[in-house]
C-alpha cells in the first residue's frame, strides 16, 4: 500500500514537471560539442550543470569536495582519492574508481591541454573507491588541479557521451541551444524544471529576450539595460567575479625600468573613478578579488601627491609641455588597449587622465588583443583581464605573470625574493599556509609595482520572477546551478 | 520620363531581338563560341579560387596571435613554452608553411576540410550543416528584395510620393547599421508589441524578422536601381524604336525597358550578395541563430584556421557561382553579348 503511494506521488511528481515549462537561459557561449576532450569545451559543459569534477571551487573561492570525498599527498607527484561512494552517472551506473581512471587517461590522453599542470598522469587503483594518481610533474594543489574543467567525470557509452551533472542533454542544437532534463540520480529530480541554455552572443539581445518573457535567465547584461529592466520587475543580480583587470608596466623600457616611476603610476591612478565608470565592481586590494581567503585587505592607495612627489625625488622634472623628462628619456609611454569590448576604452581615457596630472603622457593605442604583444615585450604599458584563481588556488597566477622565469612574466621587473616564496608555495599543500605566502608574494610585488592591479568587475544577472531563489556564481564557471529548477 | 506615367498595363510579347542574328551563323561556329566562352568562365573560376585559397591562407596566418595563444589566453591555461609546442603539435601547426598550405588544399579537393580546433568536429559538415540557414536568410532576403524591387521601381517611376518614400528608406537603411535596425525590430516587435517570440519557438518562424531585415536593408537601393534603368532606357533608340512601331508605353516598358532594368539589377546581384554574407552574419548573431555568419564570427576570434581556410573557400565558390549566374542572366537578357552573336 505504502509502495503504491510513494509510487503515485512520484508519478505525479513526474507528470507536474512534464508540464511545467522550461526555465530559459540566455547567456553569450555554448558548448561547442559534447566532448569534453576537445579543446576547451568541457569548461561549458561544467557551467551548463552537464558535467562535474572529483573537487570543485565554492563560491567563497575554497576547493570542496564533489565527486571525491579527499585527496591526500604522499609527496608532490603523488596522490591518494577517494570517491564519494553513492555518486552516480546520469545514467544510473555508479561513479566507481574504474570508471573515473578511464575518464581522466581519456581527458589526458586526447587533449595536450588538460596535462599542462601535471604532465603525463597514471592512476593505479587501490580499491573500488580509492585510486592513486601519480603526475610527470610536481602538484602541490592536487585537489585544485582535480577541480579544473579538463577532468570533467564522463564515460563513453557507443558514441555518447555520460556525465554526472545535476542535469542531463535531451537535445543538443550547435550554437544554437542544448536543452536539459533534471538528471533523474541527482537530487531531488522530481521537483525540478528542464531547462533550455540559448546562446545570444549580443549582450543588449540577451536584454531585449529577458523583457520580451523569452527568458528566465540573462547572463552578463550591459549595464546601460538594467534601469530599464528593473523598471519591468526583473530582478538583477551584481556579482563580484573572480577576474581581474590589471595593467603590466614593461620594465625594460625607459621610465618604467624605474622603481619610483612603476610606484607613482600605481598611487595616481583614480580605481574609485574606475568602477563608477563601469557602473559597478570594487577597488582592487591586490591580484585576488577580497572574496578569496588569501586576497590582501587593504584596497591599492590613491596619492596622487606622494606620486608626484616619487618622481620628482627621482629626477624627473616638468618640461614645458607638461611630460616630464630625466635627460634625454620622457615619462611619455603607449598604453596598448583592447577594442574588443568597450570597457577598456573608458578606462584608458581615464588612467590617461589621471597620470597626465602628474606628468606622465600616454597614447593610447587600440589592439583586437593584447596578447601577442605582452608576449613579445612589444609594449609599455598594457591591459589583461584574468581570472585571479583557476581551480581556487592562488599560486597559478603568481608563477605564470611574476616568477622570473614565469611563461607570462611580461613586466620582466625583478622581483627579489618571490622566486624563494613561490617555491616554498610549491611545496606547501595546506590551504592556510598557502594564503600566507600568497599575501607575503603579494606584498612584494606591491612594493616594486611590476603591475597595476585596477579593480574587480560585476556581471549583471537578470532574472525572471520564476526564479527567486538564484545566486549567480562568482564567475562563468556555473551558470546553470543543480538548485535552479527547484520548484520554491 | 513622362512617357512612363502611364505603364502598367499588362505585357505584350517580346520583341525580337539581336540575337536572331546568330540564327544564320553555322551550328558549328555558334557551338564553338559558345563551348570557348564556357571553358574560359571555368578557367577563370577555378584559378580564382586557387588564389582565394592561397591569398586567404596567408591572410589568416598573417593574423596577431594564433590560436594555439589565443586558447592559453582565454581559458586560463598554463601558457609554458611546453604547452604552447603540444599544442601547435596536436594541431599540426609545427609543420612549415609551404606544407601545411599544401597538405591542406590537397585534402580540400577531396573533400576533407580538417577538423574544426575549437570545437573538434570535421569542418566540412559543420560548414554545410549551417548552410541551409544561412542561406535561407541571406538569399531569401535578397530574393525577395529583387522580386519586390521590380514592381515598385516601376510604381516609383509613376508617382513622386512613392518614389520619395522608397528613397527615404533606401537611404535609411543604408546610413542605420543592421545590428541597430535589428534591435529596433525585435525591441518594438517583441518586447513592446509582443506580436513575435524571437528567440523562442520553431525555426520558421524564427527567421522571418532575420529575412525581412536582409529584404527591407537592400529593397531600397534595389529599387533605386531598377527605376533608374527605366528611366535610361527610355531615351535609348530601342525603346523610341518601339514607340515608333506602335507599342504603347507601357508595352515598350514591359518588353523593352524591363529588360534593362533586370540587366543592371544582375549586374549588382554579385555585390549584392557580398553585403549580403556580411549582413546575414550580423542578423545571425543578433538573433542567435545558427547559421555559418555565427560560426565563422567565433572562429575568428578563436583563430580556428581550418574553419577560416574552408569559409574563404567557400564563400570565393559561392561568388564565383553568382557571378557565373549574374553571367547568364545577361547573356539572357541582352542577346548581343552571347559569344555566338559575336562570332
Amino acid at each position: 500500500m505504502l509502495f503504491s503511494i510513494a509510487l503515485a506521488v512520484a508519478l505525479l511528481g513526474r507528470i507536474a514537471c512534464a508540464a511545467e515549462p522550461a526555465i530559459v537561459v540566455v547567456q553569450p557561449f555554448l558548448a561547442g560539442t559534447l566532448d569534453p576532450a576537445v579543446s576547451t569545451e568541457a569548461w561549458a559543459l561544467q557551467s551548463h550543470g552537464i558535467a562535474e569534477t572529483l573537487f570543485t571551487v565554492a563560491p567563497d573561492g575554497t576547493v570542496v569536495p564533489q565527486i571525491a570525498e579527499s585527496a591526500e599527498a604522499a609527496d608532490n607527484t603523488s596522490w591518494t582519492v577517494r570517491l564519494h561512494s553513492d555518486w552516480r552517472f546520469s545514467d544510473g551506473t555508479p561513479v566507481d574508481v574504474a570508471a573515473v581512471r578511464a575518464s581522466l587517461l581519456d581527458g589526458t590522453e586526447r587533449n595536450p591541454l588538460a596535462v599542462s599542470q601535471t604532465g603525463k598522469i597514471e592512476i593505479d587503483v587501490l580499491n573500488p573507491l580509492t585510486f592513486r594518481i601519480r603526475t610527470a610533474k610536481p602538484v602541490p594543489a592536487m585537489r585544485s588541479v582535480l577541480a579544473e574543467y579538463f577532468h570533467v567525470v564522463h564515460k563513453w557509452e557507443g558514441d555518447r557521451i555520460v556525465f554526472t551533472g545535476p542535469y542531463r542533454v535531451t537535445q543538443f542544437r550547435k550554437d544554437d541551444r542544448i536543452e536539459l532534463e533534471p538528471n533523474p540520480f541527482s537530487p531531488q529530480p522530481g521537483r525540478r524544471a528542464p531547462v533550455v541554455v540559448r546562446k545570444l552572443v549580443d549582450a543588449q539581445a540577451r536584454a531585449l529576450a529577458l523583457e520580451s518573457g523569452d527568458a528566465d535567465l540573462a547572463f552578463q547584461l550591459p549595464p546601460e539595460s538594467l534601469d530599464r529592466l528593473r523598471g519591468h520587475g526583473i530582478r538583477i543580480d551584481s556579482t563580484l567575479v573572480g577576474y581581474q583587470y590589471l595593467l603590466f608596466l614593461n620594465g625594460k623600457r625607459p621610465g618604467l625600468s624605474e622603481r619610483p616611476v612603476r610606484q607613482a603610476i600605481d598611487l595616481a591612478i583614480n580605481r574609485a573613478a574606475l568602477v563608477a565608470a563601469l557602473r559597478g565592481g570594487e577597488i582592487a586590494t591586490g591580484f585576488y578579488p577580497n572574496f578569496y581567503r588569501f586576497a590582501a585587505r587593504q584596497p591599492r592607495p590613491y596619492d596622487p601627491e606622494r606620486a608626484a612627489r616619487l618622481l620628482d625625488e627621482a629626477g624627473w622634472k616638468r618640461g614645458p609641455d607638461g611630460i616630464r623628462a630625466k635627460s634625454s628619456d620622457r615619462l611619455a609611454f603607449t598604453l596598448l588597449s583592447v577594442t574588443q569590448a568597450a570597457e577598456y576604452g573608458y578606462m584608458a581615457l581615464l588612467i590617461k587622465d589621471d597620470l597626465a596630472k602628474i606628468g606622465i603622457g600616454i597614447d593610447v593605442k587600440g589592439v583586437e588583443r593584447s596578447l601577442p604583444f605582452l608576449m613579445a615585450g612589444d609594449f609599455d604599458i598594457g591591459f589583461n583581464f584574468t581570472h585571479a584563481a583557476p581551480g581556487g588556488d592562488p599560486a597559478f597566477v603568481l608563477e605564470q605573470f611574476f616568477r622570473s622565469t614565469g611563461p607570462r612574466n611580461y613586466a620582466k621587473v625583478p622581483l627579489p625574493g618571490l622566486d624563494a616564496v613561490l617555491d616554498e608555495l610549491a611545496q606547501s599543500p595546506e590551504p592556510d599556509k598557502r594564503g600566507a605566502l600568497a599575501r607575503k608574494a603579494q606584498a612584494i610585488i606591491f612594493e616594486q609595482a611590476p603591475a597595476v592591479f585596477l579593480m574587480t568587475p560585476v556581471w549583471h544577472t537578470g532574472l525572471s520572477a520564476r526564479l527567486p531563489g538564484y545566486k549567480p556564481y562568482p564567475s562563468d564557471y556555473y551558470i546553470v546551478q543543480a538548485d535552479m529548477g527547484l520548484a520554491p | 520620363v513622362t512617357a512612363l506615367t502611364d505603364i502598367l498595363a499588362p505585357a505584350s510579347p517580346a520583341v525580337a531581338g539581336a540575337g536572331d542574328a546568330a540564327l544564320d551563323l553555322p551550328v558549328e561556329a555558334r557551338s564553338g563560341a559558345w563551348l570557348a566562352r564556357g571553358v574560359a568562365m571555368f578557367g577563370r573560376a577555378a584559378l580564382l579560387l586557387l588564389f582565394a585559397s592561397l591569398s586567404g591562407f596567408l591572410v589568416i596566418r598573417l593574423l596577431p596571435a594564433d590560436p594555439a595563444l589565443v586558447i592559453l589566453e582565454t581559458r586560463s591555461v598554463p601558457a609554458t613554452p611546453e604547452t604552447l609546442a603540444q599544442i601547435r603539435i596536436h594541431w599540426g601547426l609545427d609543420r612549415p608553411l609551404a606544407m601545411q598550405y599544401l597538405t591542406w588544399l590537397g585534402g580540400f579537393v577531396i573533400g576533407n576540410w580538417g577538423t574544426s580546433f575549437r570545437t573538434g568536429e570535421p569542418v566540412a559538415r559543420a560548414l554545410l550543416e549551417r548552410l541551409p540557414l544561412t542561406a535561407a536568410i541571406g538569399f531569401g532576403g535578397l530574393a525577395l528584395a529583387f522580386m519586390a524591387a521590380m514592381p515598385l521601381g516601376t510604381l516609383c517611376c509613376r508617382r513622386p510620393g512613392i518614389d520619395a518614400a522608397v528613397r527615404a528608406v533606401a537611404v535609411g537603411a543604408q546610413s542605420i547599421p543592421i545590428f541597430v535596425l535589428g534591435l529596433l525590430a525585435i525591441w518594438l516587435l517583441a518586447v513592446e508589441w509582443r506580436l513575435i517570440k524571437p528567440f523562442s519557438g520553431t525555426e520558421m518562424p524564427r527567421l522571418l524578422v532575420p529575412i525581412g531585415l536582409i529584404f527591407l536593408a537592400r529593397l531600397g537601393r534595389l529599387t533605386q536601381l531598377y527605376r533608374r534603368a527605366l528611366i535610361e532606357a527610355a531615351g535609348e533608340p530601342f525603346f523610341r524604336t518601339a514607340l515608333a512601331k506602335g507599342f504603347t508605353p507601357a508595352q515598350a516598358v514591359a518588353t523593352q525597358a524591363r529588360r534593362f532594368g533586370l540587366l543592371t539589377l544582375s549586374g549588382a546581384l554579385v555585390a549584392e550578395c557580398g553585403w549580403a554574407i556580411g549582413g546575414t552574419a550580423v542578423v545571425e548573431v543578433l538573433f542567435g541563430l545558427p547559421g555559418i555568419g555565427q560560426f565563422v564570427v567565433e572562429s575568428i576570434a578563436a583563430r580556428d584556421y581550418p574553419v577560416l581556410q574552408a569559409y574563404v573557400m567557400l564563400t570565393a565558390a559561392m561568388m564565383a557561382m553568382v557571378n557565373l549566374a549574374a553571367h547568364a542572366a545577361r547573356l539572357a537578357l541582352d542577346p548581343r553579348q552571347r559569344p555566338d552573336v559575336r562570332a
